[in-house]
C-alpha cells in the first residue's frame, strides 16, 4: 500500500480539532476587521499608505470610498451573449523522446434572449519543434527560455484570452449588437510570470505583446458596443484586502514593518489581530447579502500597473449562493459604471443557470478539460506517430518502472 | 424523403440513430432506411434522449421558471449536450432494387445517413409481413406497442390499402397461434 491512512487519519483527526479551537478567534478576527473596515477614511488610509511606501512589508490594493459598502446587483440582464473560456495542457515530458506539449482550450458561447443558441468548441494545438517550445530573446538569440511550467501556463493563458477575442470577431456574434460578456477562469494576474526570476524578454513576449494585447483589442471593441472581459475566481484565496486592513491596523505612525515589529513573532503583531490566517473572502462572507457585491478594488501590485497599463486589474467580491467569489476586471471596465453592472447581472445570471459557478464556464471546462485516460493516450499517439516513422520511441527508467511496478 | 440522423451503433439485429435535432426522433413502428449504397431497413424500437456525456447527470433546471420552453431557453447549451437517439431492428435491406423482408448480409455502416422511406418502400413491406415474427419474439417490453404502432403508421402511409388493417390483424393473429390475450391488446392499439 502507497500510502498508509491510517496514520494519514489520525494525523487529519488532529487537524480538524485544531481548526475547531480556531474557529473562535476566526470570527473575532473578522469582527474586528469589518470594524476597521467600517471606519474606513479614504484620506487618512492614502496618507499612510504614502507615508509607508517600501516600509509597510505588505502591499495593500488601492480602495475605494468606502469599502464596506454592500451593492446590490441591477435588474437581471436579458438579452445578452456570455463567453466562457478555459484552457487544459499537457506540460512537456522528460521522460518521452520527444519535446512537445499541447494546449487544448475550451469555448462556450451563450447567447440568450430573443434567440438563444450556444456555440461549445474546443481548439487543441500541439507544439512541438525549437519554434515552438522555447521562447527566444529577440535581442540575443543565445538567451532562450523553454515553454513548459510556470511559462507554459501563462501561454495557456494567452490562448484562452486569443480564443475569446476571436470568438468575440465572430460575424455572428458581431452582428448581434447584444452585450457581450467573455469570462475567463481564475486571474487576469499573470502573478507567476510577474515573480523575481523570470526574464524581460519573456514578460514582453508574453505578457505585453500578446495578453495585455488581446485585453487592449477587446477593449477597442468596447469602443462601438458593449463588450467586457472579465474574470471570475471562485472560493478565492486572496489577501488584497487584509494586507490593506493590516495597515488600517498599524498602530504606528508609519508602518515600518522593520522598524518596528521586526523582534516580534507571528500573532504578536499588532496588525496580526485582525487579519491573521483570514482570507478576503473571509471578510466579505458576513458582510454581503446574496447577489450583492463589493466597490472596485485597485491592484495591489506595482508590477501589474507598470504592464497592464489601462488594463489594469481591478477586483471586487460578490456573494453568489454560499460563497463569495471574486471578479477581476481591466481599469476600462471598473471606470464605466454600465459595464461593472453589465457583470455584476450577468455574473450573477450565468451563477443562477450553473448552480453557483458560472453556465459559460461550466461548458468551456468540460471542452477544455484533459482526463488522465486521455493524457495516456495522448503519449500512445506520440508513440504511434513516431513508430510509423521508424523512429525509436524510449523511455526513460524511471517511467518505465513506474509503469511495470515488478515484484 | 427526409434526413433523420446518422448511425452510431449497428450490428447484425439493429441498428441506433443519433438525431440531428433534439427530440427529432420518428415515432414508434416508422420504417426507416440507412446507408446511401447498401440500403437497409429498420422499424424503430426505442428511443431515447439523453446527455452526450454518460458522467453528465442532466438536472432539474425549471423550479424557478413558468414554461419547460423557458428552460431551453435560459439554457441554450441543452440542445448542444442532449442527444436524442432511436434504435432499429433490422427487418430488410434493398439488393439490386429490389427490397428484401430479411437481415442483410452486413448491417449498417457506422455514420450511414438514416432516412425516411417513401410510400412503396412502406408497401413492400405491408406486402410481406413475415418481419413481425421476430418482432413479437423479441425480449422488449415494447414489443407489442412497436408491431401495433407499425400497423398504424402503415396505415397512415398507405390511405389506399382500406383492408391493411384487417389484413395485419390476420398476420398477428398467425403469429401469435392461441395466445389470445395478447392478440386482443395488440389488436386494441390498432384500433
Amino acid at each position: 500500500m502507497a500510502l498508509d491512512l491510517s496514520k494519514t487519519a489520525l494525523q487529519l483527526d488532529k487537524m480538524a480539532d485544531g481548526l475547531k479551537d480556531s474557529n473562535e478567534a476566526v470570527i473575532g478576527r473578522v469582527t474586528a476587521a469589518s470594524e476597521l473596515l467600517a471606519k474606513f477614511e479614504v484620506d487618512k488610509f492614502t496618507e499612510r499608505r504614502n507615508a509607508s511606501l517600501n516600509l509597510f512589508q505588505w502591499s495593500s490594493p488601492d480602495f475605494p470610498i468606502k469599502p464596506s459598502e454592500s451593492i446590490p446587483s441591477p435588474e437581471k440582464p436579458i438579452n445578452y451573449v456570455a463567453i466562457g473560456v478555459d484552457g487544459s495542457h499537457i506540460d512537456v515530458n522528460r521522460h518521452i523522446p520527444v519535446s512537445c506539449f499541447l494546449i487544448n482550450t475550451g469555448i462556450a458561447t451563450l447567447k440568450y434572449g430573443l434567440d438563444p443558441i450556444a456555440e461549445i468548441e474546443s481548439f487543441p494545438k500541439l507544439f512541438s519543434g525549437n519554434s515552438d517550445t522555447i521562447l527566444t530573446d529577440p535581442a540575443n538569440p543565445h538567451r532562450y527560455v523553454p515553454i513548459q511550467g510556470t511559462v507554459l501556463g501563462a501561454i495557456r493563458a494567452v490562448h484562452e484570452i486569443e480564443a475569446l477575442v476571436s470568438k468575440i470577431q465572430t460575424e455572428e456574434i458581431s452582428d448581434s449588437q447584444l452585450p457581450i460578456v467573455g469570462l475567463m477562469d481564475g486571474t487576469l494576474v499573470m502573478l507567476d510570470l510577474l515573480r523575481a526570476g523570470v526574464q524581460d524578454f519573456v514578460i514582453r513576449s508574453v505578457l505585453e505583446e500578446r495578453f495585455v494585447k488581446a485585453l487592449d483589442d477587446i477593449r477597442r471593441y468596447s469602443e462601438d458596443r458593449q463588450v467586457i472581459v472579465a474574470s471570475y475566481i471562485s472560493f478565492p484565496g486572496s489577501t488584497e484586502v487584509m494586507d490593506g486592513i493590516r495597515l488600517l491596523a498599524c498602530p504606528f505612525n508609519t508602518s515600518d514593518c522593520r522598524n518596528y515589529c521586526r523582534n516580534e513573532g507571528v500573532e504578536k503583531r499588532p496588525c496580526d489581530a485582525p487579519t491573521l490566517g483570514l482570507k478576503d473572502r473571509n471578510l466579505f462572507e458576513e458582510s454581503l447579502d446574496e447577489g450583492f457585491r463589493t466597490p472596485i478594488f485597485g491592484s495591489s501590485s506595482q508590477l501589474v500597473k507598470t504592464y497592464y497599463g489601462d488594463n489594469e486589474v481591478n477586483f471586487f467580491y460578490m456573494k453568489v449562493g454560499e460563497e463569495i467569489a471574486r471578479v477581476e476586471i481591466p481599469l476600462w471596465v471598473a471606470e464605466d459604471t454600465r459595464k461593472v453592472d453589465l457583470v455584476h447581472s450577468v455574473v450573477l445570471d450565468q451563477c443562477e443557470l450553473g448552480s453557483g459557478y458560472p453556465a459559460c464556464l461550466i461548458e468551456a471546462h468540460e471542452q477544455a478539460v484533459i482526463s488522465t485516460a486521455d493524457r495516456t493516450y495522448f503519449i500512445n499517439l506520440v508513440e504511434d506517430a513516431l513508430e510509423a516513422r521508424n523512429i525509436r520511441f524510449f523511455t526513460s527508467g524511471k517511467d518505465r518502472s513506474k509503469k511495470l511496478r515488478w515484484l | 424523403m427526409q434526413r433523420l440522423g446518422e448511425v452510431v451503433e449497428s450490428n447484425t439485429n439493429e441498428f441506433v440513430t443519433q438525431c440531428y435535432e433534439l427530440y427529432d426522433s420518428p415515432a414508434l413502428g416508422t420504417l426507416v432506411k440507412a446507408g446511401e449504397i447498401e440500403t437497409v431497413y429498420g422499424i424503430v424500437i426505442y428511443s431515447s434522449t439523453s446527455g452526450l456525456d454518460p458522467s453528465r447527470r442532466s438536472v432539474a433546471r425549471g423550479q424557478n421558471l413558468e414554461t419547460e420552453r423557458q428552460v431551453y431557453e435560459r439554457n441554450p447549451q441543452l440542445s448542444r449536450l442532449l442527444s436524442t437517439e432511436f434504435s432499429c431492428i433490422t427487418v430488410g435491406y434493398e439488393d439490386s432494387s429490389e427490397v428484401m423482408t430479411y437481415l442483410p448480409p452486413t448491417p449498417p455502416k457506422l455514420h450511414s445517413f438514416v432516412n425516411s422511406c417513401d410510400q412503396e418502400e412502406v408497401r413492400s413491406f405491408v406486402d410481406s409481413m413475415g418481419f413481425m415474427n421476430s418482432i413479437l419474439r423479441l425480449n422488449y417490453p415494447q414489443c407489442d406497442d412497436v408491431v401495433a404502432a407499425f400497423v398504424r403508421f402503415a396505415c397512415a402511409a398507405l390511405p389506399d390499402l382500406v383492408e391493411l388493417k384487417l389484413q395485419a390483424a390476420r398476420q398477428i393473429a398467425n403469429l401469435l397461434g392461441n395466445d389470445t390475450r395478447r392478440l386482443e391488446g395488440i389488436l386494441r392499439r390498432i384500433r
